[in-house]
């Protein structure tokens, strides 16, 4: 089976080609002689004319320069003998993040790479939890479902990156190409796309993304079906935190306790943990509001706070403001009313610590109103965010994802870059070579016309 | 001499080509004179007039009537034939022989045996000249083996160069008849100056005007056309659009060649290469190519199918 990298320009050089050939049944040149005794009868004018011929003329230097047209065309367009071989690439992205119900990903795995590898069909397998990890073909091969339960749930929960579709679409179309550029006989790519959906799986990059993927996608929602936890019910759960660092002011602490919620300075997990079952929330909030590692500014007063897309109004001062570097590490929690960050939370190896810059009076009563809430639940809540709080996608939506009609062609990831054939230099040798025995010989037949019209010039035949 | 020659010759056997008008006195021969002569053959009495040969009276009608008349007779003389034949290079045409048609030349030589055969027969003395070529001269014999002279000479005869008829013809006796077969391509208007001094001064002269089928229908294709004749002339493209151009102007050519020629008093008959040789020398013996010229002026030429009968009727 044969393969042509860019078929364009094997396109180009046999369009070449072809008006070369017919250039040389139509050109302009000097017709043949033909004595003609009444030739005073003609009208005197130029004596070339277009000629054209039912034979090309010049057959020899037509089929040169048409064959080296040709043999450039192949050697650039990357005419490759492909063989036989498979036909079928299967890329299964599995997206881990919180809220992944870890049955359903490995079913969801077992499913995809059913038949994976056998007949006709090559399959990649993708992992993203806390990095993208594109398998090889043999640890794709190797990978089990069961696997997946050996992976720290803390690469992925504390995870400050949330499950987004388009990072998996992404994902998808790197490894797609990767599969279609070392298996040439590949003609169609299935995507199968493994992840806990939610609605903040969509995100603004989804459309191009979708856009990218030109065939139908296979989607299976690993989000575990938690039941939805209301704001209500949230603050009811049992919550506590660890102070660290400066310490805060009672107003902080106060605000904590008096919603029954476990409070421990210090790092004092002993008496924490009695309290709250899982991993602590460490809470760096301290009073005069400059987090360690934050930049201390010139105080200015702020109207609100906004958490949990609530805002807490209160002419607060704010005194410091986070660098990129920290910023880049954690994520947000709570933001000032212009937009820059107000708190943040950083993982680490089991938990995570959350750094507020929002000073708090001491005398002040402002985190015991409900306006409050948001904020103390946004600093309270587990590391990644509350399992359960964002909803699953609906059917729809996950059917309009998908989209509908063929799979992917495998033409739309391989590289519009010219391919080298593997006897490309061979061909443009033979190209040149016959290029330079074409103007030899056309250098040589010049040289005998000349020699004619020079004789035919001396014996008055021709003026 | 080549078989389709031969059977030309017996196709012209019986033949016969008068003068189209009194001729000079001469030797005695098969045309009539303008000399009243001392023949057997009768024609009028005259009264006798101081000078006449007193021999040629008739004493039988001076002894009845007392008068003196002389007894006259028509003369009866041979007229010399002159076989003019251009063998300039633009008679090699076509190439070669296409469609079984022949080539300028050939025609040309085989009118030309045609003609000197059947001269001869009628005892005339025949002589040729050839134009261009070898130049060949023979002059007017009556003897045997004169057809296969001028045949031989023709056939040796090969087309090169430029033809000059004029010079030829200007020594010639006014008291012949010349024939010029040419393709009319060479000094057309010094041999039409020579020919009417003759034909003033009593010649009797015809044109065969050897026209190429190939000339009047051109071949397909663009080619430059090289004159052979003139080769210093710059060559002139033939193409698609020169056609009907050059169509024209050779057919008001032609028109004019013959309209000059019959106003010169001269015959002038149009020979294609379509033609049968025979039959155009039978037109021409039978002096049609005289008359031709006085209702031909419509410019049509004798067609293979034409015969020079339908032609006079």
């Amino acid at each position: 089976m044969i393969g042509v990298g860019a078929p364009w320009i094997l396109g180009l050089a046999g369009l070449g080609a072809l008006v070369t050939v017919v250039l040389h049944f139509l050109s302009v040149r000097r017709p043949p002689v033909m004595m003609l005794p009444t030739m005073r009868f003609l009208p005197n004018r130029a004596v070339r004319a277009v000629s054209r011929s039912a034979r090309p003329s010049d057959l020899l230097l037509m089929l040169m320069r048409a064959a080296a047209l040709l043999l450039i065309g192949v050697a650039l367009a990357g005419v490759t003998w492909k063989g036989t071989g498979v036909k079928h690439g299967r890329i299964v992205v599995l997206q881990r993040g919180a809220g992944e119900d870890i049955a359903l990903a490995q079913r969801a795995v077992t499913d995809a790479m059913r038949g994976a590898f056998t007949g006709d069909t090559v399959t990649r397998m993708v992992v993203i939890d806390s990095a993208t990890r594109v398998l090889s073909s043999a640890q794709s091969r190797a990978f089990k479902a069961d696997t997946l339960t050996a992976v720290a749930r803390s690469r992925f929960d504390n995870s400050v990156a949330t499950p987004t579709l388009s990072a998996a679409l992404l994902a998808g179309i790197r490894a797609a190409s990767a599969v279609v550029r070392e298996e040439r006989t590949v003609e169609e790519v299935d995507l199968v796309i493994a992840a806990p959906f939610t609605r903040a799986s969509i995100d603004a990059a989804m459309p191009e993304a979708r856009a990218m993927w030109n065939g139908t996608i296979r989607l299976v929602d690993t989000h575990a079906s938690v039941p939805q936890v209301s704001e209500a019910d949230s603050a009811m759960t049992a919550r506590g935190v660890m102070f660290a660092g400066e310490r805060p002011n009672d107003a902080v602490a106060f605000a904590f306790a008096a919603r029954g919620w476990a409070v421990a300075a210090n790092s004092n997990t002993a008496r924490f943990a009695p309290l709250v079952s899982g991993q602590p929330i460490v809470l760096e909030w301290p009073a005069s509001g400059v987090p360690s590692g934050w930049t201390a500014t010139t105080p200015d007063t702020i109207g609100a706070v906004v958490a949990r897309g609530r805002a807490l109004v209160f002419p607060f001062v704010r005194s410091a403001q986070i660098p990129e570097t920290i910023s880049k590490q954690g994520r947000a929690v709570a933001w000032w009313s212009d937009g820059q960050i107000a708190a943040i939370e950083i993982p680490t190896a089991n938990s995570c610590t959350r750094h507020v810059g929002v000073s708090i009076p001491a005398s002040s009563d402002v985190l015991q109103g409900q306006g409050a809430r948001s904020l103390l639940l946004a600093l309270s809540g587990p590391c990644g965010g509350e399992a359960g709080a964002e909803p699953s996608l609906s059917a729809g939506a996950l059917h309009e994802l998908e989209g509908a009609g063929n799979l992917a062609p495998a033409r739309a990831f391989r590289s519009s870059t010219v391919v080298r054939t593997p006897w490309a230099a061979f061909l443009l040798v033979l190209a040149l070579a016959l290029l330079v025995a074409e103007w030899w010989l056309r250098d040589q037949e010049e040289a005998a016309v000349r020699s004619v019209e020079d004789e035919l010039n001396a014996l008055g035949k021709v003026a | 001499m080549s078989v389709e020659m031969g059977a030309m010759l017996d196709a012209l056997r019986g033949v016969r080509w008068p003068a189209r008008r009194p001729v000079a006195a001469g030797l005695p021969g098969a045309h009539r004179s303008r000399q009243r002569g001392t023949s057997g053959e009768f024609t009028e009495y005259r009264l006798y007039r101081q000078g006449d040969d007193p021999r040629r009276l008739d004493w039988k009608l001076l002894a009845r009537s007392n008068r003196a008349f002389v007894r006259l007779t028509d003369d009866r003389a041979l007229v010399p034939t002159w076989v003019v034949a251009d063998a300039s290079a633009s008679l090699d045409y076509p190439l070669q022989e296409t469609n079984g048609r022949p080539t300028k030349w050939d025609l040309l030589r085989a009118v030309a045996i045609g003609l000197a055969a059947v001269a001869h027969a009628g005892a005339d003395p025949v002589g040729l000249l050839v134009a261009s070529g070898n130049g060949a001269r023979l002059a007017p014999r009556t003897r045997r083996g004169t057809v296969r002279e001028v045949s031989r000479a023709l056939y040796e005869t090969r087309c090169i160069g430029a033809s000059a008829i004029a010079p030829l013809l200007a020594p010639l006796s006014p008291n012949c008849r010349i024939v010029v077969l040419s393709d009319l391509l060479g000094d057309l208007d010094e041999t039409l100056r020579t020919v009417a001094q003759l034909i003033a001064a009593g010649a009797q002269v015809d044109c065969v005007h050897v026209v190429a089928v190939e000339e009047l229908e051109l071949p397909e294709g663009v080619f430059l056309a090289v004159d052979p004749d003139e080769s210093s002339s710059l060559p002139r493209a033939l193409h698609r659009g020169a056609r009907a151009e050059y169509r024209r102007a050779f057919d008001e050519f032609r028109a004019e060649a013959a309209r000059r020629w019959r106003a010169s008093g001269a015959g002038y008959l149009e020979a294609r290469t379509d033609a049968s040789p025979a039959r155009l020398v039978r037109h021409i013996v039978s002096g049609a190519a005289g008359e031709v010229h006085a209702d031909a002026s419509s410019g049509l030429p004798l067609g293979p199918n034409d015969s020079p009968t339908e032609r006079r009727a």
